[in-house]
């Protein structure tokens, strides 16, 4: 489904991804772990087209999605999610679903006719995040763990069929950091999306995932089912600490 | 090749000049993320500043040369106090705020110098040592245009080596790059601010005062200096202190082709090289791509 | 809220509908006046309001419609009825073009070039004496005989004027206009919904330069004369200010703005030398003491 063939990246001779391949089928619940540094953020970009890799490329179920702008990306049926915060602040919940629902529909350049009020594709998708309750509140003014659950109601509208999700539980107590994971897996579940993202809860990646890709020195040194990847080597020895060499 | 060595030279020693206000533009725009709308009007200040030190001191027994000091210090002491006063109480804000402010300001200090020295144009007369032409080769040409051309050149040079040898370039260079690094240095950040912004306005007031001379002090100038240095960054690419060198030197030349075959049109010309390069390289010609 | 806005702008228009019956002339000159400034701030504001965009040089096509409009009558004696459309097409070519270029990079390029092209406008307009008279002016423009009365004149602006705003408010009240205030937020986030951010801010660039040309074409009849001081930034800033001033976060605001400044400007007819450093220091004192404009001022009390 998405294919990221060697992409590479530096930044100013510092190389932040590095060759870096992999392969998420349809269905897919994968997950890229690796250390702080190891690039998780800078693939995300890169795959999404916020970053332009140096070399490599990005297919979407065959078509390609390098060099496309955020915008053709996303129509092609990519969703994301940002690590920090990225909803529209000062909106209120409600309308920044609104905004997403005019973007999905591409009516965005349709300015001869009032904005629709369309409330039960609103509320069904604040329903599924559980925010009904804020659908009037300034987003601002969220909890950050609501803001997340806004963050992933925006990437939903899109009715992705790829869901990218970036460190979706950062930052969160131990016990939302649990809820979410439940209800990311529900939706994904239920929506049939497939499901790529990056976290550092070693708990949440070996509960959900069936694909797991370790990042280190942005490259990939393993890809695999979880128990392939516990079991691996180089992976051990990059959590565990022991020299390389 | 008479005619074409003096158009080319006054066309670098336009172009010269012109960088010395773009320079100081991309620095504080590099580090303040702050697009300074009033750089013009500093500049227009500058060579005020200079005419008036000038009728007051004289030109001889370098009293230009005072005049030219004079300007600068001015300029970096009202820039001090309204970055102290005012400005810095809209970093916080957005950036529409910011964009604004220095916009009245431009039409404050315009109008200020309007008040104080009229409307009709201005001019200071050429320093008595650098009266007269050169030989240069191939043609005779002004002394004053070639030593502005020299003084266009040692600035680039200073600002090369400020730059890359000393603390505070290594800071403007890391603060252009990445702002957040500059806290991560332990570096007094409102000062760097302040130091900077007084810097870049000192820059364009000394630019103005030294091309007084060559040039006419009238109402509507500051416009016209701006425009050409936004010009300037756009096709070199914002905050990129080679590109505005660059793109100062290609105006200066664009010009004086233009005023020899558009007479009156030149300014088009330069707008077509901005255009041409807004399409193929909408970063400029130094700049770095958005996203790389 | 917004319907009680909406309920008194349509009682400000029944009221000024009824201003010809007061047969002072010099109200009827005042408020034609008023209202073509009301339209062009209004314009303006679609791209700083909503869109987050300040743009330097909106007066390049107010002067363009002007200059259109009155080319197109005078030159070549087209029926104004035809001229003033034409005008209005003339101008939303030139802000396609200038906009296409204007909205590629970030909103500080956006500042600059806007800017730029204003006085490149001007400079062309400046330049090209013949067609458009240079700095003498393009002047005994003649408009038709049904509007050639202060009061059928003000009537004409009126309803044209009204016209605009309902599309403007309709406009910013569309998908459109929704979008803008989100691209402004965050770009970013936007693009990653989907949105064409850049394309979506050209539309809005367009729809604003074409409505100042409007405002453009109706000012350079009311004068009988057009100047390239129409295209010049100082032109641009007034209307900007007319924007800050009245309050950029609100539809109104800009009307109110214009409104405000105009009649300011009659009040301090001594102080006319000094025009722009009064208009400066009202916008920096905007700026830093009640950024929301006045419209803000009115919230903040209503809410009390």
């Amino acid at each position: 489904m998405l294919e990221v063939r060697e992409l590479t990246k530096s930044f100013s001779g510092f190389t932040a991804v590095n060759q870096a391949s992999l392969t998420v089928a349809e269905g897919d619940i994968h997950a890229v772990i690796g250390p702080n540094g190891a690039g998780k953020s800078t693939l995300f970009n890169l795959i999404t087209g916020h970053l332009i890799p140096d070399s490599g490329e990005v297919t979407l179920k065959g078509e390609r999605l390098t060099g496309l702008a955020p915008h053709a990306v996303v129509r092609r049926g990519l969703g994301r999610s940002f690590q920090r915060i990225s909803v529209f602040l000062r909106m209120t919940v409600w309308e920044n679903v609104q905004i997403a629902l005019v973007a999905k529909d591409a009516r965005e350049f349709c300015f001869w006719k009032p904005l629709q009020n369309e409330k039960e594709k609103i509320a069904q998708l604040l329903e599924t995040v559980r925010l009904e309750e804020e659908a009037k509140v300034v987003a601002g003014e969220l909890s950050y763990g609501k803001q997340k659950q806004l963050e992933l109601a925006l990437a939903l509208a899109g009715e992705p069929r790829v869901l990218l999700l970036d460190e979706p539980t950062a930052g969160m107590s131990p016990r939302e950091t649990e809820e979410s994971i439940l209800l990311i897996t529900k939706i994904v579940k239920e929506r049939g999306v497939t499901l790529l993202f990056t976290e550092h809860d070693m708990n949440m990646v070996f509960g959900i995932a069936n694909r797991i890709s370790v990042l280190h020195h942005g490259a990939v040194i393993a890809s695999g089912t979880p128990d392939e990847v516990r079991g691996n080597h180089a992976v051990q020895e990059v959590y565990l600490g022991r020299p390389t060499h | 090749m008479m005619y074409a060595t003096i158009q080319f030279l006054n066309g670098l020693s336009y172009g010269l000049s012109l960088f010395l206000v773009a320079a100081g533009l991309s620095i504080i725009f590099g580090v303040l993320r702050v697009l300074n709308f009033a750089h013009g009007t500093f500049y227009m200040l500058g060579g005020y500043v200079a005419y008036e030190a000038v009728s007051r001191l004289g030109l001889a027994n370098g009293g230009f040369w005072v005049a030219v000091a004079v300007s600068g210090l001015v300029l970096a002491a009202l820039a001090a106090v309204i970055e102290r006063l005012m400005l810095r109480k809209l970093y916080e804000r957005d950036e529409i705020y910011q964009l604004l402010f220095t916009f009245a300001l431009v039409l404050l200090i315009s109008d200020v110098i309007r008040g104080l020295w009229g409307t009709q144009v201005l001019s200071i007369s050429f320093p008595p040592e650098l009266r007269g032409a050169q030989d240069v080769g191939l043609a005779f040409y002004p002394r004053y245009r070639l030593f502005l051309c020299l003084v266009g050149v040692a600035v680039a040079i200073g600002i090369w080596f400020v730059f890359q040898r000393t603390r505070w370039g290594r800071i403007i260079r890391a603060a252009t790059q990445d702002r957040e690094i500059l806290g991560a240095l332990g570096v007094n950040v409102p000062r760097v601010y302040l130091v900077v912004f007084s810097a870049g306005a000192a820059l364009a007031g000394i630019g103005g005062a030294l091309a007084a001379p060559a040039l006419a002090l009238k109402p509507g100038m500051d416009a016209e200096i701006i425009v050409e240095c936004f010009i300037v960054v756009i096709i070199g690419g914002l905050g990129s202190l080679w590109g505005a060198f660059i793109g100062a030197l290609l105006i200066g030349q664009l010009r004086s082709i233009g005023l020899y075959f558009v007479p009156e049109w030149e300014i088009v010309l330069v707008y077509l090289l901005m255009v041409a390069v807004l399409v193929f390289r909408p970063w400029g010609l130094l700049g770095k791509r958005e996203g790389a | 809220m917004p319907r009680r806005h909406l309920l008194l702008a349509a009682a400000v228009v029944a009221l000024l509908a009824l201003l010809p019956l007061s047969g002072s002339t010099y109200l009827l000159y005042l408020f034609t006046q008023v209202l073509i400034f009301v339209l062009f701030a209004t314009s303006l504001n679609l791209l700083i309001g909503y869109a987050g965009l300040v743009s330097f040089g909106h007066a390049a096509f107010f002067a363009i419609g002007g200059y259109g409009c009155a080319i197109l009558l005078r030159s070549y004696g087209v029926p104004l009825l035809l001229a003033m459309p034409a005008a209005l097409v003339m101008t939303a070519v030139f802000a396609t073009l200038i906009g296409a270029l204007c909205v590629r990079l970030t909103s500080y390029y956006f500042s600059m070039l806007t800017l730029a092209f204003g006085q490149l406008v001007w400079a062309v307009v400046f330049k090209w004496r013949s067609m458009t008279g240079g700095d003498d002016g393009f002047l005994r423009i003649v408009s038709p005989s049904w509007i050639d009365t202060p009061a059928s004149f003000f009537l004409f602006t009126l309803v044209l004027v009204t016209l605009a705003m309902v599309a403007l408010w309709i406009v910013a009240h569309s998908p459109l206009g929704r979008t803008l205030m989100a691209i402004r937020e965050n770009q970013v986030r936007a693009g990653f919904l989907g949105v064409h951010t850049r394309r979506v801010q050209l539309v809005a660039f367009i729809i604003a330069g074409t409505f100042a040309g409007l405002a453009g074409a109706l000012f350079a009849l009311f004068n009988r004369s057009i100047f390239p001081d129409s295209a010049w930034w100082l032109q641009s800033a007034e209307v900007l200010i007319m924007v800050v001033l009245g309050g950029m976060n609100s539809f109104f605001g800009p009307a109110v703005g214009a409104l405000t400044l105009i009649l300011l400007g009659r009040l301090t007819l001594e102080l006319t030398a000094f025009w722009p450093a009064l208009l400066a220091i009202i916008l920096i004192a905007t700026l830093f003491f009640f950024p929301s404009g006045i419209a803000g001022l009115l919230k903040a009390r209503g809410r009390r």
